[in-house]
This record gives C-alpha cells, sequence and structure tokens, in this order.
C-alpha cells in the first residue's frame, strides 16, 4: 500500500496552474481596466457598433413594413396598433389612479368618526387595515402642470347621472294626468 | 491498493476514484448554478400599487406597531436592474434587515418597459410614476413623512423627486452610490464610451428603441472585462466546494442575468443630458419645463459611497453635499463596489448598521430622536 502524500494532501493536478493563473490575473485585469477607459477603446467599440446598426437598421425597416402590410391585409392589428393601445391602457391606468386616491379619501372620512365614536373597538387585523389620513393627498401641486391642462383626455366612461330623487308620496308634486282629472272634477 | 505510477507522491487507484467521482459532482453542482436561477426576494410584501409596469410593495412588518418607527422607508433602486437585490436572499437582504429593525419598508419595482414605453423619460417616472407610488404609501402608511433610499440610477429619481417638489414630505434622503456629478469625464469610463464622437445614441435608439438589457450588461461588464468575463467564474469553479459561497454566487448571478430594457427616453437623457452635458449639477436640467435645482434638496440627506467603485466612482457622488440646502447631511465613505456595499458579504456588518443607525435617530414622530 503506497501513502497518497507524505502530508495527507491530495496531489492536485491543476494547483501549478493556478498559481501561475492567479499570478498573472490582476496584471492581466489592471491592464485590461485600463485598456478600456481610452479613446481608443471608445472609438473602435464606436465603429463596431455603427458599423451594426448601419447594416441592421434598413433591414429591420424592410421587415416591419413588409410585416405590416401583411398583417393589414389580413385585418390583424399591426405592432404599431398594439403599441397605441398599450400607450391609451397606461393614459386610462393613471386616471384610475387618480379616481382610486379620490376614492381612498373619501371612504376614509366616515370611518375615521366612526372609529372615533367607538374607540375602544380594535380592528381585527391591525396589519391588515393600517390608519389612514383623512383625506387624499393631491398628486399635483397647484397648479396643475400646464400638459394635463392642454391635453385633456376624453372621458373614461359615461357620464355620472344623478340617481333620481324618491320623495315621499304627501309631497309628490301631481302628475300631469292627475292635474287634468283634477280640473276637470273641478 | 495499487498506487498509480507516475504522480508524484503516490497515488491509489481508491484514491483516484474519489477524487473523480468528487470532480463529476462539482461539474454537477457548476452547471445546476449556471443554469438555473437561484431563490431570491423571500422577504413576505404585498402588492399595494401598480401603474403601467410600475408596482409598490409594503413588506409585512414583523415588529408591533408601537416599536415600529412612524416614518415609513421607500427604496428606490435603477431602472434596469431588477430590484430584489434589496432581498437578495433570506440571510442576505437589506430589506429583512430593515422590517427587523422595525421599518415600514415599501420597495418600488419600475418593472420592464415595453415598445410603449420607448418615450418614457427621467420626467415621467421621477415626477409621475414615483409621486403616485409616494401618495400610496402616504395613504397606506397613514404617515405624511417618508424616508427614500435611491440607488444608482434610482438615486438620480430620487434627486430629482427632493429636489423638485421639496415640501412633499421627504424628511431623509439617502443617496447609495449615485451617478449625480459627470463633470470628471477622465475619470468615467461610460463618458468615454457615449462621447458624441464614438457614440449615436440616435441610432441606437433607433433599432431598439429601449435599450436593451442585454447590451446595458455587457456595457457594465466590460468596464472590468477580466473580473468579470473570467474572474467571476474562476471564483465560483474554485470554491465549488464551498456551499456558502456556491449559495452566494447562485444568486448574485441570478440578479445579474436578469436585467431589464432601459427605456429609450431615459437612456438619451442619461447621455446627452448627464454623460454629455452634466446637466444636473449645472443646474440646466429642465425637467417638465422646469429646472432642477439640487440645492432647493432640503431633507436631511445621507450619501453612500462605495470608494472601490467602477460604475459610479466617487466623485460622481461626492459633490451634491456642497450644493444641497439640507442642514443635517453626511457623506458615508464605504469599502466595496457598485453592488458590493449592500450585497456583499461586508454589507451587514458595514453599511446596513450605519444606514440603520443614520435614520434611527431621524425616524421618529417630531424629527429627531427615536420613538
Amino acid at each position: 500500500m503506497s501513502e497518497s502524500n507524505n502530508e495527507g494532501k491530495v496531489f492536485d493536478p491543476f494547483e501549478v496552474w493556478r498559481g501561475m493563473r492567479n499570478a498573472g490575473m490582476d496584471a492581466w485585469a489592471k491592464t485590461m481596466t485600463e485598456a478600456v477607459n481610452t479613446d481608443e477603446y471608445a472609438k473602435a467599440s464606436g465603429a463596431l457598433l455603427d458599423a451594426y446598426l448601419t447594416a441592421s437598421i434598413p433591414l429591420r425597416e424592410l421587415l416591419e413594413k413588409a410585416m405590416s402590410q401583411a398583417l393589414r391585409q389580413m385585418n390583424m392589428p399591426t405592432r404599431d396598433d398594439v403599441i397605441s393601445l398599450a400607450e391609451r391602457m397606461t393614459q386610462v391606468e393613471m386616471r384610475l389612479d387618480d379616481m382610486d386616491a379620490k376614492l381612498d379619501g373619501l371612504s376614509r372620512q366616515p370611518s375615521e368618526s366612526a372609529h372615533a365614536e367607538a374607540s375602544a373597538a380594535e380592528p381585527l387585523h391591525a396589519e391588515a387595515l393600517p390608519a389612514e389620513p383623512p383625506h387624499a393627498e393631491p398628486l399635483h401641486a397647484e397648479p396643475p402642470p400646464a400638459e394635463l391642462l392642454q391635453e385633456k383626455p376624453p372621458q373614461v366612461g359615461p357620464p355620472p347621472v344623478e340617481p333620481p330623487r324618491v320623495e315621499p308620496s304627501p309631497e309628490k308634486p301631481p302628475t300631469r294626468k292627475a292635474t287634468r282629472k283634477e280640473a276637470k272634477e273641478q | 491498493m495499487t498506487s498509480v505510477s507516475g504522480w508524484p507522491n503516490g497515488f491509489s487507484a481508491d484514491e483516484f476514484e474519489a477524487e473523480f467521482a468528487k470532480g463529476e459532482d462539482r461539474l454537477r453542482r457548476a452547471g445546476k448554478v449556471l443554469t438555473t436561477k437561484a431563490l431570491i426576494a423571500q422577504t413576505p410584501k404585498e402588492l399595494i400599487w401598480a401603474l403601467n409596469k410600475s408596482k409598490l410593495y409594503r413588506y409585512i412588518p414583523v415588529v408591533p406597531k408601537e416599536k415600529r418607527h412612524p416614518v415609513p422607508l421607500l427604496l428606490v433602486f435603477a431602472l434596469m436592474n431588477r430590484p430584489y437585490i434589496l432581498d437578495l436572499r433570506p440571510g442576505n437582504s437589506f430589506v429583512e434587515f430593515m422590517v427587523s429593525q422595525g421599518y415600514d419598508v415599501y420597495l418600488m419595482d419600475w418593472g420592464s418597459p415595453g415598445p410603449e414605453d420607448r418615450n418614457l423619460k427621467f420626467d415621467d417616472y421621477a415626477l409621475d410614476y414615483l409621486p403616485r407610488a409616494i401618495r400610496k404609501l402616504k395613504s397606506v402608511s397613514g404617515a405624511t413623512e417618508f424616508s427614500m433610499l435611491g440607488w444608482c440610477i434610482g438615486a438620480i429619481l430620487t434627486t430629482l423627486y427632493a429636489a423638485v417638489r421639496p415640501d412633499d414630505g421627504l424628511r431623509n434622503l439617502l443617496l447609495l452610490t449615485a451617478p449625480l456629478d459627470y463633470s470628471k469625464k477622465e475619470s468615467i469610463t461610460f463618458s468615454h464610451w457615449t462621447d458624441e464622437r464614438y457614440f449615436d445614441v440616435e441610432k441606437v435608439l433607433a433599432m431598439f428603441g429601449n435599450m436593451p438589457g442585454e447590451m446595458l450588461d455587457y456595457g457594465a461588464k466590460c468596464l472590468k472585462p477580466v473580473e468579470n468575463f473570467l474572474g467571476n467564474y474562476i471564483r465560483l469553479f474554485d470554491n465549488l466546494d464551498n456551499p456558502k459561497i456556491v449559495e452566494s454566487w447562485h444568486a448574485m448571478n441570478t440578479w445579474v442575468t436578469d436585467g431589464v430594457p432601459l427605456a429609450g427616453g431615459v437612456f438619451r437623457q442619461l447621455v446627452v443630458d448627464l454623460y454629455r452635458n452634466n446637466r444636473l449639477m449645472n443646474g440646466t436640467w429642465v425637467v417638465r419645463g422646469e429646472r432642477v435645482d439640487v440645492s432647493r434638496i432640503k431633507a436631511n440627506l445621507l450619501t453612500v459611497i462605495a470608494a472601490n467603485d467602477h460604475i459610479t466612482p466617487p466623485c460622481q457622488a461626492e459633490t451634491l453635499q456642497d450644493k444641497v440646502s439640507s442642514k443635517d447631511k453626511e457623506l458615508f465613505r464605504i469599502r466595496g463596489g457598485h453592488i458590493g456595499i449592500m450585497a456583499g458579504s461586508d454589507a451587514a456588518r458595514n453599511t446596513w448598521p450605519h444606514i440603520n443607525a443614520w435614520l434611527d435617530a431621524r425616524s421618529g414622530r417630531e424629527g429627531t430622536g427615536t420613538l
């Protein structure tokens, strides 16, 4: 039986190579870091990128044009159509976000007064229902930004409809028919 | 047992076999680390707001409400990387640490911009998305004041917000490795690369719309090519028998390879307004028709600088201190790299405790002190 190593250490065939590698690595790294921070490198990498873009852009435009035409022929939305829709969605989301903030403010006021009346009652989930300020903070400080004033988006959804007033029957005004009947009796 | 002839000090066949098996196991481990994603961002959180691709998360507090700091903390990371670097993995998570210290922590996730977002600019992110998220944060937390931590490009956004909206309740501003001053071009490698003689930003954006995450990642890696393209993998192979290092490497690699594109409008502003013309520090940057004047910043300010940062050299971050109106300001210089100061092995010993101590003294009910 032979001993694997006099010191109990297994021979690692890569150790020599690793030592050489570590010795050169730092110097190499330093040289390269300095090299990329030069105008020559910036010029060379810029030229490479420019060559790639010069070759790619016309091809890309051609492909896009052909694809758009083909999709239109098939009555299908093009990339531009989808992008346009997505942009409009974001605008709608922003309006919804403003409405949400206003609703937050409205819903908080009654809950605060109720909380004041029954201050002894603790919320079931304190973490899930954090305390909220009494009013929604406006997003834009007064006055609102000029662009919001300039491009007022179309109103989303139907205009608000006032609920019909329901009043007790004794105070109900006479209908047109009743008035005629009364007039006839008189 | 027979010894293998030719090997120094003798080497038995059994030992050779064991070594071979070990090597095979190491290769399998390396393959797994290089081809799979680590479990990251484990701290429990809830989504409280979303707009377009942006999301605002609130981390579930673990400290009772009466012991918590009343001033919430909003974390804003860069636009071109995922923000979960702040919550990388259990035991090595800044978010987890701050939550355990009694902060009400919120995280802004900008998401990944699509082709429809190619025209988004700093103006939109800092003055539309961020204020809306802050409005929600205030609504959910019930606080009127808040602290904000901006890191990398996130520090540009938070600086912009703090300068344009100084009266919106921002009490504490923390800037980490903030690329704000572009005057010393010879020290900033990106300034060389984006020089108008060599780099046509309009041509790039005409091709891609948004700046692809892969190109940004490649650019960042090229700043230190040997370390990033070679040294990083050598470190993994050298330490494959150390589970702690492998786990850490796996999590970091998951994050590094999960880049997102940068909105075209932001990239254009970054190159033209900042890298080329240094408009923020010159006081000539106009966003939404308003000049950005950093002297309007009055929030308490902590600037954290990474001494070995090659992406944002210290000269880019340290000059803001002299320009703001904040009475309470501190410059904290720490050894480490751009990401390492917050997600490296020393972060939990050095950076996080300092941020906690600074914020703890400024997150009380009356402006200073603790609860």
